[in-house]
């Protein structure tokens, strides 16, 4: 865990200043069904490969950000601000 | 005439160390630590450390504009696009919320940060070395007259770098850990030969 | 035998300051500037130490910290290598693994048996009986390791330094000296780090230290950076280099890293190649240049080229009689010696020291004796890439040298030097010149491209090629391929008929290069044996994959410089003035009690009491979404909460467990002043901020807590004592509870709530943290006549439990849901949504399967946190909190028990470890149950 992360305030930083969020997910709608619930809180994608997921500058500016990071190498190719989602991603994510 | 004063937390580990302190605008400022000349000496010439806990703070968040004008006297640390700090002398705070508010803008929020940060000055040419000592963050890519998010002695700091004839970096850590952040950096500025310097040393070698 | 040359020219020591160590019960004289090593052989001793598992003799072999030979308890600190340490006045240096003495080793019978402990025997023997196992182990176990821990605690302070330089060479030898030299002169900042003393390497044991100089002066006279004694022990993920050296660990980023990091001498593989008199090339260099010391009379050189002649002629010159074996058969050696041509060393003879060897034709299982009382290696060189394959550089063999050699290196990365498979100091300085140039223009600062094409050409690997030494000899008797490990080639050709037949496999197996060298010595020697045994050439055996740490690095140097970041409140000193006990509370340092629980509870339940409560989590959250915000996040209502009015909430997660609670308070339409658990505080500034970045809210969050302390004022007289602090109106009308009023208390602006956790009249007191001892003092005082006494975390756990106020994460658990819990009435699960909704769903439907209850017991025993609540000898439920109470009489304490069992009065049955008791079920507060007092 000593790679470098590319914070979209602060510039590269120690992967230490930052706490992991976890694979961007989709919340589940109250309509939801048993399956969809359970998939939606238990199961996660866990790819091997390019991974999408949350990460905050804990020890820095403390905002949330997104990267792309292959869950093998630990490299990263992108970082961005949740705003810089593309429109389909967000609409992902928000409760229906 | 309010009694209520005001300190830092570092106030008693300073009192150890030959702080003497004096009442400035309700807060108890460590003016000197028992020799004027020297702290200034440790200043120029090596290292020193004081506590500037008592600076008046204002935290602006949010959609706030590119340029943001900062009142005489004060110090603006952008440390991103949504986020700024300002700083100042000791109770300006109010002062600063007035003059801040209108151009920050309806989509910030503005918020008196005084009391939520503790702060610690380290200045001087052997700088470098202290931080060396107490992060793994890379002082070089803050340049003069900016400010970052980052780790100092494991704790989260604001740091600002001052632009005067030696290195002098602000450091603001959340005001519990001051203590524990002063005893850090104090044991690692005398281990270099450096010392405790007071607001008197400080202003006298032109910091505001 | 060894002994002390006349003085010379360039050597290290001081012959004008003696200094004296002792040796076990021996005194040794030594010169400053000797190392323990160098001294003990001008002394004459020969055997340094017993090997790990056979208990063998064994002497000098390196002198230069890559083998485990030497390694010396020295001033009680273990596994010191004596050859390289600084030998100083009075150091008490003791030999390891052996008993009584190295000289006389009890244990040198295990050699005679070694029979029966080949590799992995320890997973083959007592399979019957299965009994003795257990007997034996213990004693075997003991004979592992080597050296003794020091039972007396470290505190020596260490450093941790992090360093950013635009190039980091590592090794200051010829070739990293070049570099540095370069990379300096051309502007950039430079660190250079080196495991010894003085700069050199390899250039160290030359009889002339012109170039060394030279170098040196170059290199250190510039600005560049030299750490010496710091090794680098590791390259770790983005690059991140770890180095170890005098009480400091570093870690070093830098934008470009030049690897000089040399090559070592290997053995060659033949019986007796581990007795004390065998030693390599280097060792017998800075002897005898160095530290002025003669390693042997009779001398028997083994080379493979030319660069050995070297050794022999500096043997000569110093007065010792050298014989030459070398491998080559073709002609064309230096005149001066008499030689073996085409020859190998067959065998070592000898017990505590070698007395002869064996020369013959390669293959030949006997041959000619020549005797010697020293015999030197000088035809095997390993390039240490060990720091280059962790940093991913390809490893590729090259025939000419007969080794594995860096060639691709990661981008930004150089290997310079013997590392690379320069063959003379000429090639290995335009090698790190180079380098140092290149790196140098790379972080952007201007170099001369032609001075960097005149290198390039300069830098190009040539050299005769090499004839090594057969994989193994063909004569009878015991031949390390590991030294460290005492394994031998039989036992690698055993375990790889057992199957164990990759290099891989036979390392984990056999534990070759797995020792205190980590194949710095015996790499090399073990790739070719197993690709001997396994059918394979050299090149098609590669080394095993290495791995941090590559030197040995001490637990206190990596743990030592820890910092523990630790919270205190602005309230701090008065706690420790009054006698607080602390406590730790998550990072925060908390008082417990500062006279006697009980005293304080009474106090606070008959007066008045005060409390610390700086530590309680708190946010500002402002925006025009921020009650959506609120909303999504708690499953209460929120929307019609109105300004100054204060409400209690649960934060669920999605699951519908209980993940904190806290009060919410608003302070205008679009603005609210948030509490969380002190524990939690970090974790739920994530939580709500995350959510509020993923649903793209417009609200803004700021984590206030420690701008606030905070004080909880409780008792039947804090409205007498809040008066004469306060013009406001504190009457119970003017702020009845659950509001919010600003006011100034003690002339310090403040925010008042009236809530009450301990469940008496209560106002909590929220204001700036630096007026924390003044406001403390000014409520003190003003208590004073009033009986007020100052609480702790312990009398407050007994209050609010006396009021069956829950602790999430106390009497809540990972799945607790609010039905259960009792909280319930805060659901208002009409809402569009919130977190937790769409499980509550079910859980509503379903009803709770268990219930915290409070219940009372009988004084007589207290049972613990965790006691089991059983049914008919099953468990079914346990006891989350309990205390004693006086104000109750008796124990009271929260559960949780099946729902059935969940009415006032029914009883059940509470174990502990032998003890138990009936608990009986209140629903109410077990303290004024109607909430009179806290409503007041």
């Amino acid at each position: 865990m000593t790679f470098l992360i590319t914070c979209p305030n602060c510039g590269p930083r120690e992967a230490l200043e930052f706490s992991f969020g976890g694979e961007t997910t989709r919340r589940a709608s109250p309509s939801a069904t048993d399956r969809e619930l359970a998939a939606a809180l238990y199961f996660r994608r866990n790819v091997n490969g390019w991974q999408t997921e949350w990460w905050v500058h804990q020890s820095g500016c403390r905002a949330w950000f997104l990267a792309e990071r292959h869950t093998t190498t630990n490299e990263i190719r992108r970082t961005y601000r949740p705003q810089d989602r593309p429109r389909d991603e967000e609409q992902e994510a928000a409760p229906a | 005439m309010s009694t209520a004063i005001r300190r830092s937390p570092a106030a008693r580990l300073s009192s150890r160390r030959g702080a003497v302190f004096v009442e400035e605008a309700g807060w108890e400022i460590p003016a000197s630590y028992g020799n004027h000349a020297e702290e200034r000496a440790a200043i120029r010439d090596r290292v020193a450390i004081a506590d500037i806990t008592a600076r008046a703070k204002v935290d602006i968040r949010g959609r706030i504009p590119e340029a943001l004008p900062s009142p005489a006297d004060t110090v603006l640390a952008r440390i991103s696009a949504e986020w700024a700090v300002l700083l100042g002398a000791p109770d300006a705070e109010g002062r600063l919320i007035r003059a801040i508010e209108p151009v920050a803008g309806a989509g910030a929020m503005v918020t008196d940060v005084t009391h939520l940060f503790a702060g610690v000055a380290l200045a001087g040419p052997a700088l470098p070395e202290v931080v060396q000592r107490a992060t793994s963050w890379d002082p070089s890519t803050l340049p003069p007259g900016a400010a970052a998010g980052a780790p100092i002695a494991e704790v989260r700091a604001l740091l600002v770098r001052r632009e005067l004839p030696f290195p002098l970096l602000e450091v603001f850590v959340a005001t519990e850990f001051g203590r524990y952040v002063w005893e850090t950096l104090s044991g690692i500025v005398t281990s270099l030969g450096g010392a405790p310097a007071g607001w008197q040393a400080l202003r006298a070698e032109g910091w505001r | 035998m060894s002994e002390r040359l006349p003085a010379r020219q360039g050597e290290a020591i001081r012959r004008d300051r003696r200094i004296r160590f002792r040796l076990e019960r021996r005194t040794i004289a030594a010169f400053e500037g000797d190392t323990v090593g160098s001294a003990l052989a001008a002394a004459g001793v020969t055997i340094t130490g017993r090997s790990f598992k056979y208990h063998r003799p064994r002497g000098l072999s390196c002198m230069t910290g890559s083998c485990p030979n030497c390694l010396m308890q020295i001033d009680g600190i273990p596994n010191v290598r004596a050859c390289t340490e600084p030998a100083r006045e009075g150091m008490r240096v003791e030999r390891q693994n052996a008993w009584p003495s190295a000289d006389r080793d009890i244990h040198g019978w295990l050699n005679t048996f070694s029979f029966m402990m080949p590799p992995g025997f320890y997973y083959k023997i007592f399979q019957h009986p299965h009994w003795a196992w257990p007997l034996v182990e213990p004693y075997i176990r003991s004979k592992a390791g080597l050296g003794r821990v020091p039972q007396e605690p470290d505190h020596r302070r260490r450093r941790r330094i992090n360093l950013h330089p635009d190039v980091l060479v590592i090794g200051a030898g010829a070739a990293g000296l070049a570099a540095t030299a370069e990379a300096a002169k051309a502007g950039a900042s430079v660190v250079l780090l080196d495991q010894g003393r003085e700069a050199g390497g390899h250039l160290l044991g030359e009889a002339s230290s012109t170039l060394r100089s030279a170098l040196a002066r170059e290199a250190l006279g510039s600005r560049a950076r030299f750490l010496a004694e710091t090794a680098a022990f590791g390259v770790f993920g983005g690059g991140l280099i770890g180095a170890s050296g005098p009480d400091a660990l570093y870690r070093i980023r830098a934008q470009h890293v030049i690897f000089a990091t040399g090559a070592v001498e290997g053995s060659a593989v033949f019986p007796g190649n581990d007795l004390p008199g065998v030693m390599l090339s280097s060792a017998v260099h800075l002897l005898l240049h160095r530290y002025g010391v003669l390693p042997g009379r009779r001398a028997v050189v083994l080379t493979g080229d030319n660069v050995g002649y070297s050794t022999a002629w500096a043997l000569k010159d110093a007065g010792a009689e050298v014989t030459v074996v070398d491998l080559r058969s073709d002609g064309g050696w230096p005149e001066g010696f008499p030689v073996f041509a085409g020859a190998t060393i067959l065998s070592a003879h000898g017990r505590r020291r070698v007395s002869a060897v064996s020369v013959g034709t390669v293959g030949a299982t006997s041959g000619q004796k020549v005797s010697c009382d020293l015999v030197v290696n000088a035809c095997v060189q390993t390039p240490s890439t060990n720091l280059l394959a962790q940093a991913g550089a390809r490893l590729v063999f090259d025939e000419t040298l007969q080794a594995f050699l860096p060639d691709e290196m990661p981008d930004r990365m150089w290997a310079v030097g013997a590392v690379a498979g320069a063959r003379s100091p000429e090639a290995s300085v335009a090698q790190g010149r180079l380098a140092g140039l290149e790196a140098a223009a790379g972080s952007g600062h201007p170099v001369d491209a032609a001075s960097i094409a005149a290198l390039r050409s300069e830098a190009a690997r040539s050299g005769d090629p090499i004839v090594l030494p057969p994989e193994a000899s063909a004569a009878s008797g015991k031949q390390f391929a590991c030294v460290c490990m005492d394994v031998t080639a039989k036992e690698l050709t055993t375990a790889a008929a057992e199957g164990f037949d990759s290099m891989e496999l036979l390392k984990r197996y056999t534990t070759i290069t797995m020792g205190p060298c980590q194949g710095k010595a015996c790499m090399a020697s073990s790739q070719r044996l197993c690709g001997a045994i396994t059918g394979r050439s050299f090149a098609e055996t590669s080394p095993t994959t290495s791995r941090p740490p590559w030197v040995p690095v001490e637990m206190g140097t990596l743990a030592g410089a820890r910092l523990t970041p630790r919270k205190e409140t602005t309230m701090h000193d008065r706690h420790v003035a009054a006698g607080a006990e602390f406590m730790w509370a998550g990072d925060w340092r908390r008082p417990h009690h500062y006279t006697t629980p009980e005293a304080e509870v009474a106090a606070v339940r008959n007066r008045v009491g005060l409390i610390d409560v700086s530590t309680l989590g708190t946010f500002r959250i402002k925006g025009p979404e921020s009650v959506e915000l609120l909303e999504r996040l708690y499953p209460n209502r929120f929307s019609d909460l109105a300004v100054g009015r204060v409400r209690y909430g649960v934060m669920l997660n999605d699951e519908g467990v209980i993940l904190d609670d806290g009060a919410v308070v608003r302070l205008a339409d679009d603005e609210f002043f948030v509490t969380v658990t002190t524990g939690n505080t970090a974790a739920l500034e994530r939580w709500i901020t995350w959510w509020n970045a993923d649903w793209g809210l417009d609200a803004l969050i700021l984590n206030v807590t420690g701008a606030y302390g905070a004080v909880n004022l409780a008792g039947p007289r804090a409205r007498d004592v809040m008066t004469s602090l306060t013009d406001a109106d504190v009457s119970g009308s003017a702020m009845p509870y659950m509001t919010a009023t600003r006011m100034a208390v003690a002339d310090v602006p403040s925010l008042v709530l009236r809530i009450g956790f301990v469940g008496e009249t209560g106002y909590e007191i929220h204001f700036p943290s630096a007026y924390g001892e003044h406001l403390w003092d000014a409520v003190m005082g003003a208590g004073r006549s009033h009986g007020i006494v100052a609480f702790g975390l312990e009398a407050q756990r007994i209050l609010r439990l006396e009021k069956q106020h829950i602790l999430v994460g106390q009497d809540t658990d990972a799945e607790s849901d609010p039905y259960e819990a009792g909280l319930g009435w805060m659901v208002k699960d009409d809402k569009e949504d919130f977190l937790g909704l769409r499980s509550l769903r079910d859980l509503k439907e379903r009803g709770p399967l268990e219930r915290l209850v409070g219940f009372t017991a009988p004084e007589r025993w207290l049972p613990p946190e965790g006691a089991s609540v059983v049914r008919e000898g099953a468990w079914v439920g346990r006891v989350t909190s309990a205390r004693r109470s006086e104000a109750v009489g008796g124990v009271v304490g929260l559960a949780w028990v099946p729902a059935e069992w969940a009415a006032d009065g029914s009883t059940f049955e509470i174990q502990f470890g032998g003890s138990h008791t009936i608990g009986t079920v209140r629903i109410d507060p077990f303290y004024d149950p109607r909430g009179e007092r806290l409503r007041s």
